[in-house]
């Protein structure tokens, strides 16, 4: 039924399955086998290589206290270079250690995508999966890498570290004149906030015809049965127009991905393309009231 | 090739019975915690209603754009628990004795000089003194003067208080007679209490940031001394210990060719240089403001561009106005007073450290400080002052609505 | 019609109405849309309040552009100014027409939930729908009504635009010094940002496996796709679970970073100091 080739030196299953009982019925309860893999190897060496370097960063900054590192543990960061050095590497101490851990981080994100497209192959999936998360990918390499290289500094990509993320969010959008008025920011909010609602209305439809057995939704792609048609008529009914049990699932991918993709070129835009998305919007005749703040 | 043949049962959801249960549960589950966080909100928030008034809550409307004096000095005294000082008994007695047998004053050379004649009577001194220096450092008369001969200048504390003075009066004449301000704003004056809040030494007491409530955790508003070093804010060449919004590249600032200081401008152009060291700069300055006035951003800030001083409809912010020329004043204060001043904070002029001024310092969480003084007489602008600034700095230029603003 | 959906339509006529859900005399459809009472009040009250914003915003024109697509983008119907307090302004100068435009969508959207109700009855599903609606239209209810009443005032309200409803969300976000750090905020992103992953997820996983089933492949590949991948797999059910839930917390847990600001909490960096302040670890500064 499936096509499986393992090559026994680097991809020996491991055995341990467990079972949650706090689960059943909610969902499935089996946990494992987990599979490692040649990419999973490669991606969870690199990312435990980046964070073990974010840590050391880290305990250097609380003098090696255990305590302080746990209370000061939201707010400790690891710093990118300041923007002296440009895009060269940086000395170790001076945003040194950011860039290789950046680096392996990057690495094992991308060892990841191929770790989800051949673990598809191998159990007689397309590789869908995979080519979703490059969108996510996308919008990774457009916040770390992309736009900083647009911008010849790597100091306008994040810090690692939680405050630094949400530090940098606020401070992309201060420095660029209001991301709300980012056109391509725009799009993406609306895939985001829709993907929310598709999400919601996805689930709750299936699970409203659970007793018609609508989440078969393989078997119900290849000839659909009361489920789906309970399901669609709901929507035809109530809004006018109705997926089919595959279609929903094309709105599902294509909403998700706008999200990353459209918010990717949002960023990069941001900068050598437009420095200040407010003072766009006042030359595209967007911004509110009599435009009074517009130059 | 699955693995759970042997799986025990329940191992798949499937629709079944147990399913029914758990959808309806679901069902309930979900409109119980739909309404749980609305309603349970509501409740939460009634519980804590007594306690906003404490917490600082302001509404938008309820921001003093008048610029009207919400708490006083007494009111401020009043909440945290200071009680203002008076002149002891000692040396009212002293004084009686002295004001009997010098009814025109001696060797009185700030108040005259500023005032006026009014100032020449030692009635009128003492008035002036018992008001305002007794309450604002929070000392009796004996602490600078020499009870037995009131003129006398042979304790330190008097020629710190006469330089003080100075500068109050310096900064009034400069910067506070010249605010922008809108129609029917009422104007008030600086004082010694303004500054000090019944305090002789209030540096070190209450405005360092091993304060929290002053300012914030650190990371969210407030730095930590790796956040300093790493976005390059440094004073006196080093990392200072505390962000308080003076930093080297502050007492750098100055007017650019049309009159305007740049101290914290971060929005992008074509020509700004890459990096975000500037903005998060920029933020801890802003959140310190925040802090400092006790209002949002909206206070000062259309939302929708930070940069403008009118929002959308037209509507001039005039806080944002008033705020860059605060800002000038603070770097007056910095460069050109604080140094002055004789002994002003032993320990920091021994580390060749002054203390810089802070919004706090004499906001302390309003909009208009507790301590600026509603003072009948406006003091006038004296040719030659016996401080001199050491830098000159002229006044910003005034950011005023345009015949489109309001 | 659909090919099958007559017999669906017999099947649900013949449902009982509940006297107080829905009357029986509107049970019909225009054309694939079912009407019903519920139907009829959300396209009453939304044409007029649909109409009175869009009179308001294109054709009062208060911007003078003379161009209804920019005054469409730009317009806005504002909320009353903080003086009215609660009261309802009779004067449009004064957020009158804000308020009738929020009472009539406020009744539209509980309308269109109701009907979602109806149909879900009449095509014998469960629920879930019209309760994951509720969590949304709870939002509406939360920013629109419930804080501008808990803080005594219908300024609190957002302003009824397109550009400018994005102002008044930064503003917002501001006014409470920096709202990242408010800790629902950052649990509902979470959560949001996760529809979004879930979605990708789920969408991508039945696209994957959909069409092959001429091949042999079920459920159990994409089973053993995810336990070779993630060490789990949550299933058939599950997923449509995770998905609902995901979505729905979201929203909820919004609504709680929303209704806490400004009642209880002014500045969110503040509220962190009770971790700073713990006793067993406030001994030492930060530096």
């Amino acid at each position: 039924m499936t096509t499986e080739v393992y090559r026994e030196s680097f991809e020996r299953r491991t055995k341990t399955v467990r079972y949650l009982r706090f689960l059943e019925g909610l969902a499935d309860t089996q946990v494992g086998p987990i599979f490692l893999g040649m990419w999973g190897t490669v991606a969870l060496f690199s990312y435990l290589l980046s964070a073990f370097i974010t840590a050391v960063g880290f305990g250097e900054q609380v003098g090696w206290n255990p305590i302080r590192f746990v209370r000061e543990l939201p707010v400790l960061t690891l710093y990118p270079p300041p923007p002296s050095y440009g895009l060269q590497l940086a000395p170790l101490q001076e945003g040194g250690y950011w860039q290789i851990a950046t680096f392996f981080l990057t690495v094992s994100l991308i060892a990841w995508t191929f770790r989800a497209w051949t673990r598809a192959v191998a159990n007689g999936l397309r590789p869908t999966v995979a080519i979703a998360f490059t969108a996510a990918l996308f919008l990774y390499a457009a916040i770390y890498i992309i736009h900083p290289i647009s911008v010849n500094s790597w100091n306008e990509a994040p810090g690692h570290g939680l405050a630094a993320l949400l530090l940098w969010t606020n401070h992309f959008s201060v420095k660029y004149g209001n991301f709300y008025y980012n056109p391509f920011h725009m799009v993406s909010i609306f895939g985001l906030l829709g993907s929310a609602v598709i999400l919601a209305m996805h689930g709750a439809t299936i699970l409203a015809t659970l007793a018609y057995n609508a989440h078969k939704e393989i078997d119900e792609i290849e000839k659909s049965d009361e489920g789906t048609h309970r399901a669609q008529l709901f929507w035809r009914w109530v809004m006018g127009f109705n997926a089919t049990a595959h279609s929903i699932h094309v709105w599902a991918l294509a909403f998700a991905s706008l999200t990353a993709i459209a918010g990717a070129i949002g960023v990069i835009a941001s900068g050598w393309l437009e420095p200040n998305w407010y003072l766009w919007g006042c030359r595209a005749g967007i911004t509110p009231g009599i435009q009074a703040a517009c130059p | 090739m699955t693995v759970h043949e042997g799986a025990p049962p329940g191992a798949v959801a499937k629709y079944d019975e147990r399913q029914r249960e758990i959808l309806r549960g679901e069902l309930v589950g979900l409109v119980a915690f739909t309404i749980l966080a609305l309603g349970g909100v509501i409740a939460l928030s009634m519980a804590f209603a007594g306690t906003r008034e404490m917490m600082g809550y302001r509404a938008e409307h309820t921001y003093n754009y008048a610029g009207v004096q919400t708490v006083n000095f007494q009111q401020y005294m009043e909440r945290i628990g200071r009680p203002i000082a008076q002149p002891s008994a000692e040396a009212l007695q002293a004084y009686s004795e002295w004001v009997a047998k010098n009814p025109r004053t001696v060797n009185v050379q700030v108040l005259n000089k500023y005032l006026g004649e009014k100032y020449n009577d030692t009635n009128n001194v003492f008035a002036y003194m018992s008001a305002y220096f007794t309450p604002g450092v929070g000392q009796s008369c004996e602490y600078c003067h020499n009870l037995q001969n009131f003129a006398d200048y042979s304790k330190p504390q008097k020629t710190v208080a006469k330089a003080m003075l100075i500068m109050q009066f310096e900064l009034q004449t400069k910067w506070i007679e010249n605010i922008p301000r809108p129609e029917g704003q009422p104007l008030y004056q600086i004082k010694c209490y303004t500054c000090h809040y019944g305090q002789a030494k209030f540096w070190n007491q209450e405005l360092k940031a091993s304060n929290p409530e002053l300012f914030g955790v650190a990371g969210g508003g407030n730095p930590t001394p790796y956040d300093m070093k790493n976005n390059g804010i440094t004073l006196n060449g080093k990392v200072p210990s505390s962000y308080e919004v003076v930093d080297d590249r502050y007492l750098a600032t100055r007017p650019d060719a049309e009159g305007n200081y740049n101290f914290y401008q971060v929005t992008a152009n074509k020509d700004t240089p890459a990096g975000l060291v500037d903005t998060y700069r920029n933020q801890y300055a802003m959140y310190h403001q925040n802090t400092a006035l006790g209002v949002g951003c909206d206070f000062c800030h259309y939302g929708g561009y930070f940069k403008s001083y009118v929002t959308a409809d037209g509507v001039f912010k005039w806080p944002k106005a008033q705020a860059r020329h605060m800002q000038a004043m603070m770097l007056d204060i910095a460069l050109n007073w604080f140094p002055q001043m004789p002994n002003v904070n032993d320990v920091t002029q021994a580390q060749n450290y002054y203390a810089q001024p802070n919004c706090y310092m004499c906001h302390r969480g309003y909009v208009v400080p507790p301590g600026a003084a509603e003072f009948p007489e406006t003091p006038v602008k004296v040719a030659d002052p016996e401080i001199k600034p050491l830098v000159e700095l002229p006044l910003p230029k005034p950011i005023l609505p345009t015949s489109a603003g309001r | 019609m659909l090919s099958f959906e007559a017999k669906y339509r017999r099947e649900a006529l013949e449902v009982p109405p509940i006297p107080w859900l829905g009357m029986g005399i509107f049970r019909f459809w225009i054309g694939r849309f079912y009407v019903g009472f519920w139907g009829l009040v959300a396209l009453f009250f939304g044409l007029i309040g649909a109409s009175v914003w869009f009179w308001r915003v294109l054709f009062v024109d208060p911007l003078n552009s003379n161009n209804p697509l920019l005054n469409f983008i730009r317009g806005q119907i504002k909320p009353p100014p903080p003086e009215v307090g609660l009261s309802i302004p009779l004067d449009g100068e004064k957020g009158l027409w804000w308020i009738v435009v929020v009472f009539c969508a406020t009744i539209t959207f509980f309308a269109w939930m109701m009907r979602q109700v109806e149909i879900s009855r009449m095509l014998k599903m469960g629920y879930q729908v019209p309760i994951a609606y509720a969590a949304v239209f709870s939002s509406w209810i939360t920013i629109q009504i419930l804080r501008p009443v808990l803080l005594g005032h219908w300024s609190e309200g957002f302003p009824l635009g397109v550009m400018a409803h994005l102002d008044w969300l930064s503003a917002f976000g501001y006014r409470y010094y920096n709202f990242f750090f408010n800790p629902f905020h950052a649990l509902g992103i979470t959560f949001l940002f996760g529809s979004a992953f879930v979605l990708s997820l789920h969408g991508a996983t039945i696209l994957s496996a959909s069409g092959k089933k001429a091949e042999g492949v079920t459920e159990e590949n994409v089973n053993q796709f995810y336990w070779d991948f993630l060490g789990y797999s949550i299933g058939e059910v599950g997923i449509h679970r995770l998905a609902l839930w995901t979505a729905v917390l979201a929203v909820l847990v919004s609504n709680l970073c929303f209704v806490l600001s400004g009642t209880v909490v002014q500045d969110w960096n503040a509220f962190w100091d009770f971790w700073n302040k713990l006793p067993f670890w406030s001994g030492f500064g930060f530096n």
